[in-house]
Formats: C-alpha cells, sequence, structure tokens
C-alpha cells in the first residue's frame, strides 16, 4: 500500500518536473532569436529596473554629494584665487593711478622750473599745524639741503608760504594763509598794488585804496617787491570787494589758487636773498 | 621712568595728531589728544613731575604749531595750575566731573592762545570760529573718556611697580638687624643715649 502511495508520488513529480521543464525548453526554443520582450522579460525589468532605480538615484544623489562638496573645495580654491587676483589688479589700479598723479606732479614741476630762474628744492609735507589758529606745515629737507628761513615757497599752481624755522633736516613752513603771513601783491589787471594777508583759511588783500578798480574774478599775483617771492606768481582771484562807508582802504577777500588742505609736495625755491638777512 | 614714559607717550600722540589726523575728513573734527594727557597730568601726577611734562610740551608743540615761540609753554603752564587749583578746591575726583572741567579748560587754552598771538601780532587778523571751537571741544568730551581710563591705567601701571620695588627694597634677610636698627633709630629720635 505504502509503495503504490510512494510510486504515485514520484510519478507526480515526474510529470511536475517534466511539464516544468518543456515549458522551459519551449521557452528558449520560443525566446532565441527573437528581438521583443515577452511577459517574463518585461516583468523582470520592471522588478530589476525599479531596485535599479533606487539604487541609481541613491547612487546618484551620493555621487552629487560627493561632487558637489569636491567641487566646492574647488569653488572655495576658485574664489579665492579670483580674490587674490582682484586685490593684485587693484593694487596695479591704485599704483597706476598714483603713477599718473606722479606723472602730473612732475610735469607741472618742470613746467615751474622752466618758469622760475633760480634753484629749487622739492620736499614732502611730514606733518601739519594741530591747532585751530595757526597754519604752518614741516616739510623733510632743512638747512643741510641749503633751504634758509625766509625762502619763497611754492607749489606748480602758485604762492603757498615762507619757510619759517630750519633744522639740519626738517624745516617749518609758515602758509600764505596764517594771519602772520604778509606778501606783496599786485592785481594782475589794474596792477593795483597790496599786501596779501591770511585769515586762516583764505586771504585779505590789504591797503588797496578806495578810489583803484578791483572787480571779482580778478587774478591777484606776487608783486616781487621785496626780493623775497618771483614775480608773478599767481597768490588767488579776488571773490568779493567791500566799499565801507568809513576809512580809506577797500576790504578785498581773495581765493587762493592753492588748496592748503590737499598739499603733498612743496617746491622750496632756493634763491640767496632771504627774509632771514632782513631779520 | 613713569615721567619718561608719559613724555614718550604725549611726543607719540603729538605725531599722531600733526602727521595721521590732517589726513582724515574734516568732519571728523582733530581730537586734541595732547591736551587731554596734559589735563590728566595736571590732575592726577604730582606738581613737580607735571609741571616739568606740562613744560616740555609746549616746548614741543612750539616747533610744531605757530610762529612765536614761548606761547604755548606759557599758557600750558597756566593752565596746568589753574586745573589743579579749581580741582583741589572743588574736589574732582570722578572722570565725570573732570570731564566738563577739561571741555572748560580747552575753551580757556585756545582763549588764551588767540589773545595771545593778537597781542603779539596786532595786525593780524585771526578769525575766532565758534563752530570749529565746540567741534573740538565735543570731540574732547567724547575722547577724553576712554583716553583717560587708558592714561589711569599706565599710571596704575607706574604705581603698582613702584610699590613693589619698593616692598622688595624694605624687605632685609636679616631681620633682627633691621627691626635692632630701626629700635636705635626709634630710641635716637626719642633722645635716648
Amino acid at each position: 500500500m505504502r509503495k503504490r502511495q510512494q510510486r504515485s508520488r514520484q510519478l507526480k513529480f515526474l510529470l511536475v518536473f517534466g511539464l516544468f521543464l518543456t515549458l522551459v525548453l519551449i521557452f528558449i526554443v520560443s525566446t532565441v532569436g527573437r528581438r521583443e520582450f515577452n511577459f517574463f522579460h518585461k516583468l523582470g525589468l520592471e522588478l530589476v529596473g525599479f531596485a535599479q532605480s533606487g539604487v541609481s538615484h541613491t547612487v546618484d544623489s551620493m555621487s552629487g554629494v560627493w561632487e558637489g562638496y569636491v567641487a566646492l573645495w574647488d569653488v572655495r580654491e576658485e574664489n579665492q584665487r579670483l580674490r587674490d587676483e582682484l586685490h593684485r589688479v587693484q593694487m596695479d589700479l591704485v599704483k597706476s593711478r598714483e603713477a599718473v598723479a606722479t606723472n602730473i606732479r612732475l610735469q607741472k614741476l618742470l613746467k615751474l622750473k622752466k618758469s622760475l630762474d633760480a634753484p629749487f628744492l622739492t620736499a614732502q609735507i611730514i606733518g601739519r599745524d594741530p591747532s585751530q589758529w595757526f597754519n604752518t606745515v614741516i616739510i623733510d629737507q632743512g638747512a643741510s639741503d641749503g633751504i634758509l628761513p625766509g625762502m619763497p615757497v611754492v607749489t606748480a599752481e602758485g604762492v603757498v608760504g615762507q619757510v619759517r624755522n630750519v633744522s639740519p633736516h626738517y624745516a617749518k613752513v609758515l602758509m600764505a594763509s596764517d594771519s602772520n603771513s604778509a606778501i606783496d601783491a599786485l592785481v594782475q589787471e589794474s596792477r593795483v598794488q597790496g599786501i596779501i594777508k591770511g585769515n586762516g583759511k583764505g586771504y585779505f588783500l590789504h591797503y588797496v585804496l578806495k578810489n583803484n578798480e578791483v572787480q571779482e574774478g580778478d587774478v591777484v599775483v606776487t608783486s616781487g617787491m621785496g626780493g623775497v617771492f618771483p614775480k608773478g606768481l599767481p597768490v588767488g582771484t579776488v571773490n568779493n570787494v567791500v566799499r565801507n562807508r568809513r576809512g580809506m582802504f577797500l576790504r578785498v577777500e581773495v581765493e587762493p589758487v592753492v588748496n592748503f588742505a590737499q598739499l603733498e609736495y612743496l617746491v622750496v625755491i632756493l634763491q640767496e636773498k632771504s627774509l632771514a638777512e632782513g631779520d | 621712568m613713569r615721567c619718561i614714559f608719559f613724555f614718550l607717550l604725549g611726543t607719540f600722540l603729538l605725531i599722531v595728531q600733526t602727521s595721521v589726523f590732517p589726513a582724515l575728513p574734516k568732519w571728523l573734527g582733530k581730537p586734541d589728544l595732547l591736551f587731554i594727557l596734559l589735563i590728566f597730568l595736571a590732575l592726577r601726577m604730582p606738581v613737580f613731575q607735571g609741571g616739568v611734562l606740562t613744560l616740555l610740551f609746549g616746548l614741543e608743540m612750539d616747533i610744531f604749531s605757530g610762529v612765536f615761540l614761548g606761547l604755548y609753554p606759557l599758557v600750558y603752564l597756566i593752565l596746568f595750575f589753574i586745573v589743579r587749583w579749581v580741582s583741589k578746591i572743588l574736589s574732582f575726583g570722578d572722570v565725570a566731573q573732570q570731564i566738563p572741567m577739561m571741555v572748560a579748560s580747552y575753551l580757556l587754552m585756545t582763549s588764551g592762545i588767540f589773545i595771545g598771538q593778537t597781542l603779539l601780532a596786532p595786525k593780524g587778523f585771526l578769525l575766532w570760529s565758534w563752530p570749529d571751537v565746540f567741534l573740538r571741544m565735543l570731540i574732547l568730551a567724547i575722547m577724553a573718556v576712554p583716553l583717560f581710563f587708558l592714561f589711569d591705567h599706565f599710571l596704575d601701571f607706574f604705581e603698582e611697580r613702584k610699590m613693589k620695588w619698593s616692598f622688595v627694597k624694605s624687605r632685609s634677610k636679616n631681620r633682627f638687624a633691621s627691626s635692632g636698627r630701626r629700635n636705635r633709630n626709634t630710641h635716637l629720635h626719642n633722645g635716648e643715649e
């Protein structure tokens, strides 16, 4: 009885196995030479494709993060490099601007040199008067360079002042805008003479009689009297003329040609005759 | 040592004032740092040391500013004694009280320079400008608080060093001998032979 049951099972197994084997053979035989997917191919593709898609996205996102991180390193380096380059270019620009400014200054000095007979010396301002009431500057040239008290100090624009005190390597210059300064001057158009005195910010042209013709916009130049300043150096422009009822002189306000706040370099005219000899 | 330090500090402040501040925009004003130090010296330093330093700073200012020599030392010294006298009478000890006095002192100093200049050069045409004076006073009042603390810090530093040094010098290893000497001195002072 048991043997019959055992044979029956073996037969069923062989039938199922034979059927499966037949189906596989039919599938293989039917597949070979075809180009299109059948159902199983499609099912397999769907399943594997789903898995592939998941893995691929994960890998992609991970590789994206990694590449982004690595790329960030590159960007940072590039950013730094570009910043350095920009800084270098800006420095070059500043240098070139400074070179242009120096060139302009030297051209003006050259022009001044041609117009001046006396030898001169260029000096740099190294210190300015800290007080409210005085206008003096310290320059980096002194007695050892040939500077003496009283020597006129100018720029290419015009009159600046006079040397007041000297030490071997430095000198103090009294600006023409200081209230202690006085320079012989004349109005270029009308040839009216007067004394230019500083008022802290600008000038007043003193001792101009009321019967003289002085108008706004007239140019004031050095008269050359006294032998301190060469004749004809620009001093300023008349910007206000007041005729007071009392007194015999006009009140003439003069705007300096030189911007005292922006001075950097000065020209000291090394003339032998200076105010020191008069003192 | 303390005097030398404050002299060098004042010189440094003067150099900053004359070389650095002119490059700043005008609306920022130009704080008179040396003047703050001068007022500090008048308030905190002994009369002799403070007076000598004030005189030296006045002489330095003569070099860098103005035309007439001697104007700054004179005005500074007068101011030094006025500030000392006023602070002694009114017992100013706090910075909050000293700031208004410093501002008033600046007004006094600048008036002194103005009057001195006018007397020495009567033909000069010096313009008094209240806006400039007020601006400078305001800047001084603002700058004075941190600078006073800084100067106080320097002064404390030197005081501590002085105290430490005097403590080290006064201690002797032979305490018996030193105490015996002290006792003997005490007896001598009392007239005991």
